[in-house]
């Protein structure tokens, strides 16, 4: 697997766990998901707002996510988007993945000096 | 910017389908995204192209932008609609008592105060409806109560019936067994050799166990063959009480002797323990120690007539079993027609009779009567209202945690949850409030009550099904009030986040309603407190008239002894010259009934001249004439009595009532109904009390008597000669019981008895401040939560911190001011119910009344405050960076 492809599949990872980490407290709409994303990454992981929708249905069609509409008085609906318990399911294990991965790099390549 | 176009063109491509919801979505996104850019300081040109980029980039790649419709999933994993009424079993209840335990667990300091506020003032009512069923509706227990009744002939007396016309009901109404019961009261009771000591005497007609069906536990009742004039038979039945005092329980107690009065009575029975005879309801309860036959009074009070007379009425009730299933109509019927005779027969002797008869176990209106009805009414009234507004409180409160949880309602309700579902919840949440305040406040109240028969009633508190169902009728309310109001205020928010601002808008305008009410509430009460701190303050300031200090009151039982006429009189002059030669005490006077003491007589006095005028109800007491020495009365007009038969002295009160335009002296006016007396006014004296402080502008009347209690004038304190006088009193005949009293001692008790009611109000005007207060500052609060931007921007224009806080307080006082007018309104309206109780203060008192509103409105003012202080925090940059 060249550089490229490895990136691909990590961003590909990754964009799963963030939208699936950010809707886990409360149901959010894709605007707002977006922009947690980039605030919270601190701009680092920016990119991933450009195949947001992509993956929101994505993850939507395989039932890891619900998504509705919600009225407001006086506004177009929005649309809301909360996990599934099949969703917590796989953010688990996507968490854990994660996990595990950082601590075996760390074994070989050791992020903390101690 | 027409996003939708621009999506539109980008995903129509050969192979890709997208609906619509995808394209209204992104192109709330990309619209969001370049409002952002422009703020972030891109151009126009530039923002367009990055979500142009955007665009792109979503609508690039090989995914199929198309979502698979689903079937609805389970919102949040609660029960489904079509779930939720079938959840409501055990199970379902249960975890909705747990999760509200929880949601309460969260805001600790609000569930204590909502608990507290619903245990007291369920407490509260509680402890007084206890006192009102033991006093009105609880009716005594007896046996198959449903046929028993109570007899009443005169609408318009309480006093009971006289004894004759007893007779001739009990003869002539086939349809009720008929028996009589009352008079005796404290009677000097010896057993065998030991110190008299005073024992509760009742008479009891001979069948009056027999309509009570009260079998005896030992030995056996007297019956109607013990009951037979002149003298009865000298039997006695004891309670179970008296028997352990007295008797040690012993058996052999049956032929024993009791001494009442010092005569003889054989005992014959004893009575099942808790047995307390029959009370009628509206009369103070009491447990009689002994039980006679009722022919046995005149051997017990020599000389009386009461049992011959059809003009007297002293006490007694009668109480009737309805025979062998006869209907009550029917009893009515025949006591009506007898009455009728009665009325044909001794026409001069009362006023016609209102005769009615009514059951002893379904309540009457009948049975509410006198002083202490409306002062429990009053009562019940106050604490009700209390307990309304404490309702209102917490309705507020549990509102306005419902606020705080609207974004957590707004989403259930968006996921799914049925408004069913949520009301439910809100409504266990309250229930297990409501009813945990209700637990305590029956706790409350049983505590309340304990203190409260400390104090002197001694009636046996019961909780029987009336006071338990009061207690569930309460809970229910509160219930309602505190938890169903709420949920359904809670349920009605829109299914979308921003119903948030129009909720809060409205729980914002219902708080100061409620307030409102509970301040004039408050104000009501607390008025009610401040006339009667009036009434007080006046009455420990009232001066008894004469030098009650000095006062000592000497009777004796002489009449038991074979005493009357002349002989009697002899006698007192005989204990007056022993008296007056003891050191201390300065004169005596005959007095008839005493001052202070008590008792008290009414006449109706009329101008001789207006025969049918209704006349004057005044009080009467028979002196001699050295009473004017004795209690230092002061002639305004005239002169005093001089000892002549049919002269009178009127007091200013009762002077002005019968001849308005002056000139009394040497006129003629008649006292009593039915055998009038005429008399001569000799003169006019200053208004004083004589029976109670608070009668001091009741109309009064002296005349001459001879006969009575002595009363002396000490000139050392009453109490140091109380012994001595009492020795030289008994030293005339060893046989008397010698009784001394202090007038001093009534009138204190007199000055105690106010205390305890402003006690009682103030205790419950300062709750209701507290409740009303607490709203206050809640709305405060409320406002300043409110109103943080309003405030923020404020400031940053300019306003100051101290403008603020002060727009704050403003605005939470505007129903505090209006709910006091209202409760000043509603005050002026009602206090003259409270008027007997003032001691002379006039029920619109203006001191009271500007006292009572300055102190509620400076209360609310603090009680707005602090919480206002808050608003004098805000931060106005922070406030602005939000916009």
């Amino acid at each position: 697997m060249g550089l490229r492809t490895v990136s691909k599949e990590l961003k590909k990872g990754s964009a799963d766990l963030l939208i699936l980490a950010l809707v886990e407290d409360r149901p959010r709409h894709g605007y707002e998901i977006g922009r947690l994303i980039g605030e919270r990454s601190q701009g680092a992981l920016s990119y991933h707002v450009a195949s947001l929708y992509p993956t929101l249905y994505r993850l939507e069609n395989a039932g890891l996510v619900e998504g509705r509409w919600v009225e407001k008085a006086g506004q177009r609906r929005r649309r809301y988007y909360r996990l599934t318990a099949d969703g917590k399911k796989r953010l688990a294990t996507e968490r854990s993945i994660w996990q595990n991965f950082f601590l075996a790099i760390d074994r070989v390549a050791g992020f903390h000096k101690a | 910017m027409n996003w939708h176009a621009r999506i539109r063109g980008e995903l129509a491509r050969p192979g890709k389908q997208a609906d619509e919801g995808v394209v209204e979505e992104m192109a709330q996104h990309a619209g969001a995204a370049y409002e952002a850019a422009r703020a972030d300081g891109a151009a126009p040109a530039e923002a367009e192209a990055e979500v142009y980029a955007l665009i792109t980039s979503w609508c690039a790649g090989t995914t199929d932008l198309r979502r698979l419709e689903r079937p609805a999933a389970e919102p949040l994993g609660l029960n489904t609609r079509s779930r939720d009424w079938a959840g409501i079993g055990i199970g379902a209840f249960v975890q909705d008592v747990r999760f509200g335990a929880r949601m309460l667990a969260r805001s600790p300091g609000l569930s204590a105060v909502i608990l507290l506020t619903i245990a007291f003032g369920a407490g509260l009512n509680g402890a007084v409806f206890m006192q009102f069923n033991d006093a009105f509706l609880r009716p005594p227990r007896l046996a198959n109560a449903e046929t028993l009744v109570w007899l009443e002939d005169d609408g318009t007396r309480s006093g009971g019936i006289t004894y004759p016309d007893y007779a001739d009901y009990r003869d002539r109404v086939p349809a009720i067994d008929l028996a009589l019961f009352g008079g005796g009261g404290e009677t000097p009771t010896k057993v065998e050799g030991r110190e008299a000591q005073p024992a509760q005497v009742a008479l009891a007609s001979g069948n009056y166990f027999r309509v009570l069906q009260a079998p005896p536990a030992l030995g056996r009742t007297f019956g109607p063959p013990d009951d037979l004039p002149p003298l009865g038979t000298a039997v006695a039945v004891l309670s179970d009480a008296y028997w352990e005092r007295q008797f040690a329980r012993s058996t052999d107690v049956i032929g024993r002797t009791v001494d009442l009065k010092s005569r003889p009575f054989t005992i014959v029975g004893i009575m099942p323990a808790g047995f307390t005879g029959a009370r009628r309801p509206g009369t103070r309860a009491s447990a009689p120690d002994i039980w006679v036959p009722m022919w046995c009074h005149p051997a017990l009070e020599p000389g009386s007539r009461f049992l011959r007379d059809r003009t007297m009425w002293w006490g007694l009730q009668p109480i009737g079993r309805l025979r062998d299933g006869a209907p009550i109509a029917q009893a009515r019927a025949q006591f009506a027609s007898v009455a009728a005779r009665l009325d044909a027969d001794y026409p001069a002797q009362r006023s016609p009779r209102a005769p009615w008869i009514w059951s002893t176990v379904r309540f009457d209106t009948r049975t509410l009567r006198g002083e202490e009805a409306a002062l429990l009414g009053l009562a019940s009234a106050a604490t009700a209202l209390v307990m309304l507004i404490a309702c209102g409180n917490v309705a507020g409160l549990l509102l306005a945690r419902t606020a705080a949880r609207q974004q957590e309602i707004a989403i259930r309700l968006s996921l799914g949850a049925s408004r069913v579902r949520i009301t439910r919840q809100f409504l266990t949440e309250g229930l297990t409030l409501s009813i945990g305040g209700a637990v305590a406040g029956l706790i409350v109240a049983g505590w309340l009550t304990a203190l409260a028969s400390r104090d002197g009633a001694a009636m046996a508190m019961t909780a029987d099904g009336r006071v338990l169902g009061y207690a569930v009728f309460l809970a229910i309310i509160a219930t309602l009030s505190v938890g169903l109001w709420p949920a359904i205020q809670a349920s009605r928010i829109a299914p979308h986040p921003d119903a948030a601002r129009s909720h809060s808008a409205r729980i914002g305008r219902l708080r100061p309603t409620m307030v409102g009410i509970e301040v004039a509430i408050s104000l009501v009460l607390l008025l009610a407190t401040a006339l009667l701190l009036r009434g007080v303050v006046r009455a420990s300031a009232l001066d008894p008239g004469m030098p009650v200090n000095h006062l000592l009151a000497v009777s004796t039982d002489a009449n038991r002894h074979g005493y009357e006429g002349p002989r009697l009189d002899a006698l007192a002059r005989e204990a007056r010259r022993h008296l007056e030669v003891l050191p201390g005490v300065r004169t005596t006077a005959m007095v008839d009934p005493a001052p202070f003491s008590g008792a008290r007589a009414r006449t109706a006095a009329r101008r001789a001249d207006q025969p049918e005028s209704a006349g004057a109800s005044a009080f009467l007491a028979a002196v001699s004439p050295e009473f004017a020495g004795v209690a230092d009365v002061r002639v305004v007009r005239g002169r005093w009595l001089s000892g002549r038969e049919d002269e009178v002295v009127i007091n200013e009160a009762l002077a002005l009532r019968l001849w308005p335009e002056g000139d009394q002296l040497g006129k003629r006016l008649t006292t009593g109904d039915f055998n009038r007396r005429s008399h001569v006014v000799v003169g006019v004296v200053r208004d004083a009390p004589y029976v109670e402080l608070r009668h001091q502008h009741e109309p009064f009347l002296y005349r001459t008597g001879l006969a009575g209690t002595i009363l002396i004038r000490t000139s050392a304190p009453a109490t140091a000669v109380a012994r001595s006088a009492a020795a030289a009193v008994q030293a005339l005949d060893e046989r008397l019981a010698v009784e001394t009293a202090l007038p001093a001692e009534r009138v204190e008790e007199d000055r105690a008895a106010g205390r305890r009611l402003i006690v009682a109000a103030a205790a419950m005007g300062a709750l209701a401040l507290l409740i009303a207060l607490a709203g206050v500052a809640a709305i405060a609060a409320h406002s300043v939560a409110l109103r943080t931007r309003e405030i923020g921007i404020r400031m940053a224009l300019g306003a100051r911190r101290a403008d603020a806080v002060a727009l704050i307080v403003r605005r939470a006082l505007t129903p505090v001011a209006i709910g006091a007018i209202a409760g000043l309104a509603i005050a002026s309206l009602g206090s003259r119910v409270l008027a007997a109780q003032l001691y002379g203060v006039s029920p619109l008192d203006p001191a009271a009344f500007i006292a009572t509103a300055v102190f509620l409105v400076s209360a609310a003012a603090a009680a707005a405050w602090l919480p206002a202080r808050r608003a004098a925090r805000v931060d106005p940059i922070a406030v602005l960076r939000n916009e």
